[in-house]
């Protein structure tokens, strides 16, 4: 065995506290090496160089650097002795500088830790082996979960670029909740004019199969290699057939909650979300149809000129394969109601979320653009009121560790300051416009200038303080709040208050992880492989996330993450063969008793049953689908699996070379 | 523990008569039950293989052996034998345990459940005599003792049921096809009792160093606490035999002992519910089950778990809730 060390100076980072040559001389003594070496910057061009240099004239078989965290610079240095010819796993890293230099001021204490530490690195590289790593076939095909802006930017991206993408979308049109929003900060475009556009190319796109009204049932396989069971939900129309001509929501006699108008308008039992929906397509809400409830009506059926209405229909699954997963799920509206009973719990007319708010500023909308108090609307002999006095209330369910949500939900402040300005808009200059805040995030580009607009230009009041009561008096909502700024307490006798709703993890999130094997936070957004570094990759490898279903994001992040996501399955699918980690788990089959804990712990299903000659069932690691996590390793009841690069018997050497000599 | 009833009769005939039907019918291979050993002084496993030989077999309070320790030996092997086994209450706690984890077919098995009502410490009745004792009898709340020499002793059977069977929450078998009799009534009150653990806890920390190597100093490591135990399954693989990776010390003394044991306590924590077959089969009388229902007090304490009570619970180290007991800490 010809083990070589180089210890690393990095400048005075380590060198301050650890004496590098000291220790590199001493460590010549140490059994199987015949090499050793300091150098200023081993990660520098000429550190590398030195150590390749070493490989080949002194006939290293295993070599140790002693420096960094090897988070920072072990891939950097496989490369290093791989270029030497030597196989890249018979390396090993010693932490000398956060384990040791950063944490320590005593040089001689700071030195003979660092000398424990390359004593074990050194122990552990006598017990490597070459490993070798795998080469897996990669199917080309993209899944994309969610058809909101996220998912429509990325599939188009990845169309474009000539894969095949299937966009799942739970609702039965795609969207999202971009397809809601009436303008779009801070340039006040109209949301539907720049988006609607897009779900169409989507639609017609050759490389885009759009499944509306579909979930995703179950994911199996791995990175390159995954299977999908996607449930067609049951619409009872004949999807083939419908042709979206609205006949059938027209004549329907049942009325059913309006979800895309959030409520503030009803709906038909059988439905078309909005006239731009793509597919624009039926679909039967069962809960609301005369038919399955009470067995008569038909009327549907007979109106409809395509002979689409199926009502025997039933959920059907789809299996497909993809070599890679967008997650693109976006976010729900926080559900104020269930929380903030200050503010009357939803049982004040007049008090409604920013997205109904925007439902109602919309001109499709249910009030085609026209704001009105919700108290006065629908009803016999009541004309309905535009609001003289409007109040918005920031950061509801943001900001807020009462209700869980301590996080910015980014987008209420842009939002609230456009519907402000809308307000003035629709209503006229005249109204009065307030605004309750706590602080005004107006980070991104043109939404500084945008709130300053809606504050000079448009005269909105922008009061800093939180209301604490919202109640009912003399057909207005009274608002009683502190102003902060003034230190006085404020009234204002509103027609109408929006409350800036933030954003909260979609429904079914954290299903659809588990589903996924991705992590989540604890409050059910997705969790990236690392928030600097990889923020588009999940730590399951070829699942990928795009938009809000990560954390609250606005449009125009959203769709730079989408195309940043794209680009990453691209990178990923550019590739006919994957190379997978050798670093993997390892079952010795005499000794699996076949309990399958490690089926059930494996984040990844990596350890399947496999069939031995006597007919008896042991575990066996699937290579391509491990990622060495070792959650098997320290499951395993019996201590038959092992982690290749980190077995056991590696580890007792360590410690029995840093306690015993 | 109340006192015995006195069934024993009718339910051996009960064991007698479903062995008797499983392996005329087919349903089982072999029938494991409890047999008389080499006198009447103790019971041993019995495997019976023809419905001719299920008269030896017998249920009686010395019948201590948790025979649920031979699934885990005789289930793989040979693969497809249907096997049949009686279970006490403890005896089905290790067996739920096993089927937890998917280490006995369920569907191969035939389990017949045995109320039981207390089982006697043969060990200390045998000690009532310098020589051998040949037969023990239980009567109503009396026990008889012979030796060899015919003499006989009378003893309370109070003073000399096994300690587990004194703070036994669970006297009816967990699991079962057949239950053999009427099932007895268990305590009303269930909360665990830990008096043994307590009294231990409560000792000054060198006194319990000193009993520790007491103990432990005596083991031969001989192996038979972990091969007598239902729930410890590694076979040849032990960790504590295995010199690649040498994981466990192969010296003997107090120390390297000890650490043995630690290893087996903590690796049946979750399966064990204490049954006390280690305890037992130890030749040198080392009160290892004071061990394990140490490990089991610290489950019950931190996790609120007890070992081997239903079939639908998970192997506790494979759950996590954040309610746990031990979460509130």
């Amino acid at each position: 065995m010809r083990i070589g060390v180089f210890v690393c100076h990095c400048g005075t980072n380590i060198a301050a506290t650890v004496d590098s040559e000291g220790i590199a001389a001493r460590a010549g003594e140490l059994k199987g090496v015949v090499h050793t070496e300091d150098i200023i910057y081993t990660c520098s061009e000429p550190g590398q160089h030195a150590i390749q240099r070493a490989i080949r004239e002194k006939d290293l078989d295993r070599v140790v650097v002693a420096a960094c965290s090897p988070h920072m610079h072990e891939v950097t240095f496989r490369r290093t002795v791989e270029g030497a010819g030597l196989n890249p796993y018979l390396f090993e890293m010693a932490n000398i500088r956060e384990h040791c230099s950063w944490i320590h001021a005593d040089k001689p204490e700071g030195s003979e830790k660092a000398y424990d530490l390359i004593k074990m690195a050194v122990a552990k590289v006598r017990d490597l082996e070459p490993l070798y790593a795998n080469e897996v076939e990669v199917n080309k095909d993209v899944l994309v979960i969610g058809g909101g802006v996220a998912g429509i930017q990325a599939a188009l991206d990845l169309a474009e670029a000539g894969l095949k993408v299937t966009v799942v979308e739970k609702e039965t049109t795609i969207g999202g909740t971009m397809a809601q929003l009436d303008k779009t900060f801070p340039t006040i475009d109209c949301s539907a004019c720049i988006l609607t556009p897009r779900m169409v190319d989507c639609s017609q796109h050759e490389n885009i199969e759009i499944m509306a009204y579909s979930e995703i049932d179950r994911v199996q396989g791995y990175v390159g290699n995954f299977t999908v069971d996607i449930r067609k939900k049951a619409s009872m129309v004949d999807w083939d057939k419908c042709i979206g001509c609205e006949l059938c929501q027209q004549k329907c006699p049942a009325k059913a909650p309006d979800a895309f108008n959030e409520g503030i308008a009803t709906t038909k039992a059988i439905y078309i979300p909005f006239p731009q929906a793509v597919p624009k397509r039926a679909a039967i809400q069962v809960d609301y149809c005369r038919w399955f409830q009470e067995g008569k009506c038909r009327v549907c059926e007979r109106v409809c000129p395509a002979d689409a209405i199926d009502y025997k229909q039933q959920d059907e699954y789809v299996q497909k394969e993809f070599g890679a997963i967008v997650v693109a799920t976006g976010q729900d509206v926080f559900p104020w109601e269930e929380y903030y009973h200050e503010y009357g719990s939803g049982r004040i007319p007049d008090v409604i979320s920013g997205l109904q708010y925007e439902r109602m500023l919309n001109a499709s909308g249910p009030t085609h653009g026209h704001v009105l108090r919700p108290s006065t609307m629908g009803q016999k002999d009541v004309e309905p009121e535009e609001p003289q006095t409007v109040v918005f209330i920031q950061c509801i369910g943001s900001r807020d560790e009462s209700v869980g949500r301590p996080y910015c939900s980014n987008v209420c402040c842009m939002y609230t300051a456009k519907q402000a300005i809308l307000t003035k808009d629709h209503v006229g200059m005249e109204t009065e416009v307030y605004v309750f805040y706590i602080d005004i995030r107006a980070f991104g580009k043109g939404y500084e200038e945008f709130v300053k607009r809606a504050q000079t230009e448009f005269g909105v009041k922008y009061v800093r303080g939180r209301v604490s009561k919202l109640y009912e008096e003399r057909g207005k909502v009274k608002v009683r709040g502190m102003d902060t700024l003034l230190g006085k307490q404020v009234e204002i006798d509103a027609d109408l208050v929006v409350l800036a709703s933030g954003i909260t993890a979609a429904d079914g999130a954290s299903e659809l992880a588990q589903r996924l094997n991705i992590s989540y936070d604890q409050y059910g957004f997705f969790k990236e492989s690392h928030p600097k570094l990889r923020p588009l990759e999940t730590n399951t490898a070829g699942i990928f996330l795009a938009g809000a279903c990560q954390a609250p994001k606005d449009i125009p992040t959203t769709v730079a993450q989408a195309s940043g996501t794209a680009a990453k399955v691209l990178g990923l699918l550019a590739k006919d063969k994957l190379k997978t980690s050798p670093m993997i788990a390892r079952v010795d089959q005499n000794r699996c008793v076949s309990c399958w804990k490690c089926i059930e712990v494996c984040p990844f299903g990596a350890p399947e049953k496999e069939e031995l000659r006597d007919g008896s069932y042991k575990s066996h690691i699937i290579e391509t689908v491990c990622q060495g996590c070792g959650i098997c390793v320290a499951t395993c009841p019996v201590n038959c699996i092992d982690l290749k690069g980190f077995g056991t018997q590696s580890v007792l050497d360590q410690i029995e070379e840093v306690l015993l000599t | 523990m109340s006192p015995a009833n006195g069934n024993y009769e009718a339910v051996e005939q009960r064991i007698r008569e479903l062995a008797r039907a499983a392996l005329e019918e087919g349903r089982v291979d072999y029938f494991i039950g409890w047999t008389t050993g080499y006198n009447e002084s103790e019971v041993i496993p019995g495997f019976v293989r023809s419905a001719d030989k299920v008269d030896d077999l017998v249920w009686n309070p010395l019948a201590a052996y948790n025979l649920t320790t031979f699934l885990k030996r005789k289930m793989p092997d040979p693969p497809q034998a249907k096997i049949g086994v009686a279970v006490k209450g403890c005896d089905s706690r290790t067996l739920v345990s096993l089927l937890q984890e998917n280490l006995v077919d369920r569907e191969r098995l035939y389990v017949v459940g045995v109320p039981c009502e207390g089982i006697v410490n043969r060990r200390a009745v045998s000690k009532v005599f310098a020589n051998e004792v040949v037969k023990i009898e239980v009567a109503g709340d009396q026990i008889n003792v012979t030796n060899q020499d015919g003499e006989t002793k009378q003893l309370a059977r109070e003073d000399y049921l096994l300690d587990h069977c004194r703070s036994c929450n669970y006297p009816n078998p967990r699991y079962f096809d057949d239950l053999a009799g009427e099932a007895v009534p268990e305590p009303e009150d269930q909360t665990p009792m830990w008096r043994e653990i307590e009294e231990f806890e409560a000792l000054p920390e060198k006194e319990k160093d000193r009993l520790m190597a007491e103990a432990f100093e005596k083991c031969i490591r001989c192996y038979a606490c972990i091969n007598a135990c239902p729930v410890c399954y590694c076979w040849d693989n032990c960790v504590c035999r295995s010199r690649q990776p040498k994981l466990v010390g192969q010296k003997v003394n107090a120390q390297e002992n000890l650490m043995f044991q630690m290893v087996h306590m903590f690796h049946v924590a979750g399966r064990c519910p204490s049954c006390g077959n280690c305890d037992r089969a130890c030749p040198v009388e080392i009160p290892l089950y004071l061990l394990h229902r140490k490990m089991n007090k610290e489950l019950k304490e931190m996790l609120d778990f007890e070992p081997g009570i239903d079939l639908e619970q998970k192997p506790v180290f494979q759950t996590f809730d954040v309610n746990d007991p031990f979460g509130q800490h």
